[in-house]
């Protein structure tokens, strides 16, 4: 059953003559990647033939070329979403799963709405032609009227509008699809979660969105001949620049773990930092802050920790809730991952300063937030503290960033891993 | 760096393991375990443990399908690190670190002092239906001992390691 539905939602990508040319050799043969080539090679030669023989103007084939270029730079798109959609792995929690769920049987199965942002478009256009042909005369030479070339015409036509179209509603459930995302994850209890990967898989194929819109810049030559077509093309760049920023925003909202974790993370004081150096393992005391997605914590210059980061960044912290009366409520979290210094002097750690140093600031007040006695002690006993722990940004601390990569739980001393 | 070399509370390095250090490793509850994977990846565990006065040896249990033994398996040298958290003031944060050599011990092999030891110290907290069946002990020989109590460093090298 699955198979079958994955084929069709394959065949469910295709241009119309796609469709009828997949039937026949060569094309049956080729690897999608050289059907896509040999069918634009096919239409330009038809193109190209019915210029000569009409004696069409030499604008009319650049026209023509722009528009089939269009359409196969979009299909070739398809071809990267399709197999990336599929491999899409299921959230844990149930009501992200039917968001997901829901959005890719919109996007792969269901054509009405696709088909009908097509045929509004087209009937646009269409009536566009008819209500002034001049142009139609002027380009198309002793061919005007010729049934055949009309026909060819319109399905030109209808090939580029459909794409238009499909972007359009693309973008419309991406959005659609990311507002209720966020909505369900911000309701997860316990260890429910969308794995951040796939987050970030969804994102980077809402960015195929932009990459549609932006091959309909191919197109503005040929709108160009009149301000409506022109206007049209606009609403459409803007309609999907917009779209895509709410999708974005509302994706960013996601938080990368379960809330279970997010609670250790935010409310626990202390960590514990493992760090490894010739295969002898370090562990040291922290205290440390997170931001949604990073720990943040500080070391001194003149540490063994910030010696050892920048041997191998390779680094393991464990955030544990402790209660040595429960045995119940024991939980932890270890993250693992790789290890990054933010506010060094190098010419390395001034191009990070540059990318993240207003990050580093709002890090900076939240360790003010979370420990102002700390921070208080720092202050008021300044004079009395070795240089190497005085909380002086650059000169003798700085900031190690965690991208966790791999997160275990435990609870009751029971493991669970789960896939960042 | 253009900056010269920092200056900061040098390390005493000391010929016994001082006071306070081994008033932690009695009192502390729990430690925490670092080993390392075959790729210097280290890994990160909360476990009970026991200090072994005479020995000057840590002894923990585990069961014996968790990731920290196939990681001592392959790699025996570990980190292990008890302190005392103080919220309110950094100065009053102390702590010890182990760094040495680990070796399992079969329950069965193990000193029963220390199986007394161990369930005396935890078994209020595990319960009585503890199961000692699928567990293996882990012997940790410190080889340098760490001991810091605010801006104060202490060193200890074990001198039969």
């Amino acid at each position: 059953m699955q198979g079958t539905a994955d084929t069709s939602l394959y065949s469910g990508r295709k241009w119309i003559y796609e469709e009828i040319v997949d039937k026949v050799p060569p094309f049956r043969w080729l690897p999608p990647v050289f059907d896509v080539l040999a069918q634009l090679l096919l239409v330009e030669a038809v193109g190209i033939a019915g210029f000569l023989y009409f004696e069409m103007p030499l604008t009319s084939v650049i026209y023509g070329t722009l528009a089939i270029l269009y359409t196969v730079v979009w299909s070739a798109g398809c071809l990267y979403v399709i197999p990336w959609l599929r491999r899409l792995r299921d959230p844990t929690n149930i009501e992200e799963k039917k968001v997901l769920k829901s959005y890719k049987n919109h996007l792969l199965l269901d054509r009405k709405y696709e088909l009908a942002a097509g045929v509004l478009l087209f009937v646009g256009v269409w009536v566009f032609i008819l209500i002034d042909p001049t142009f139609l005369e002027v380009h198309l030479g002793t061919g005007y009227g010729n049934l055949f070339l009309m026909a060819l015409l319109a399905v030109l036509v209808w090939d580029v509008t459909y794409r238009i179209g499909l972007s359009i509603v693309t973008t419309l459930f991406a959005a659609m699809r990311s507002i209720s995302l966020s909505r369900a994850a911000r309701r997860r209890r316990g260890l429910e979660y969308t794995a951040y990967s796939e987050v970030r898989t969804l994102k980077y194929l809402d960015s195929v969105n932009l990459y549609w819109a932006a091959s309909a810049v191919l197109l503005l030559p040929l709108a160009s001949i009149t301000p409506l077509l022109l206007y049209g093309l606009g609403a459409f760049f803007t309609a999907v620049l917009f779209l895509s920023g709410v999708s974005l925003l509302a994706m960013e909202r996601v938080p990368w773990f379960p809330p279970d974790v997010e609670s250790i993370l935010y409310k626990e004081r202390f960590a514990y930092v493992a760090l490894c150096e010739n295969d002898q393992p370090h562990v040291t005391p922290v205290i440390f802050v997170y931001d949604g997605k990073y720990l943040y914590f500080v070391v001194s210059l003149d540490s063994a920790k910030y010696r050892k980061i920048k041997k191998n960044s390779n680094i393991a912290v464990l955030v544990d809730m402790r209660d040595s009366e429960h045995v119940m409520n024991n939980r932890a979290v270890m993250l693992r991952g790789k290890s990054m210094i933010l506010g060094e002097i190098t010419l390395f750690g001034l191009l990070r300063l540059y990318l993240y140093g207003l990050w580093m600031l709002r890090v900076r007040s939240l360790f003010g937030r979370k420990y102002p006695r700390y921070m208080k002690y720092y202050d008021t006993h300044l004079s009395d503290l070795p240089l190497a722990w005085q909380n002086k940004p650059f000169i003798s601390r700085v900031m190690v960033r965690v991208e966790p990569e791999k997160i275990t739980y435990w609870r009751e001393a029971k493991p669970q891993i789960l896939r960042v | 760096m253009f900056l010269g070399k920092i200056h900061k509370a040098p390390i005493r390095v000391i010929a016994e393991i001082p006071d306070g250090a081994l008033d932690i490793l009695r009192s502390g509850f729990f430690s925490y375990l670092g080993t390392s994977e075959a790729d210097c990846m280290p890994h990160l565990t909360a476990m009970f443990y026991v200090w072994q006065e005479q020995s000057k040896q840590i002894f923990m249990v585990t069961t014996k399908g968790s990731h920290k033994i196939s990681n001592i398996r392959k790699n025996t040298k570990v980190c292990v690190t008890v302190d005392e958290r103080d919220a309110v003031l950094p100065a009053a944060n102390s702590g010890v670190m182990i760094r040495g050599r680990a070796m399992m011990v079969e329950m069965e092999l193990l000193d029963e002092a220390i199986t007394l030891d161990f369930l005396g110290k935890y078994m209020s907290f595990l319960g009585a239906g503890y199961p000692l069946g699928n567990r293996i002990a882990i012997k940790v020989t410190p080889k340098i001992l760490s001991y810091w109590r605010g801006m104060d460093f202490y060193r200890w090298r074990n001198p039969d390691y």
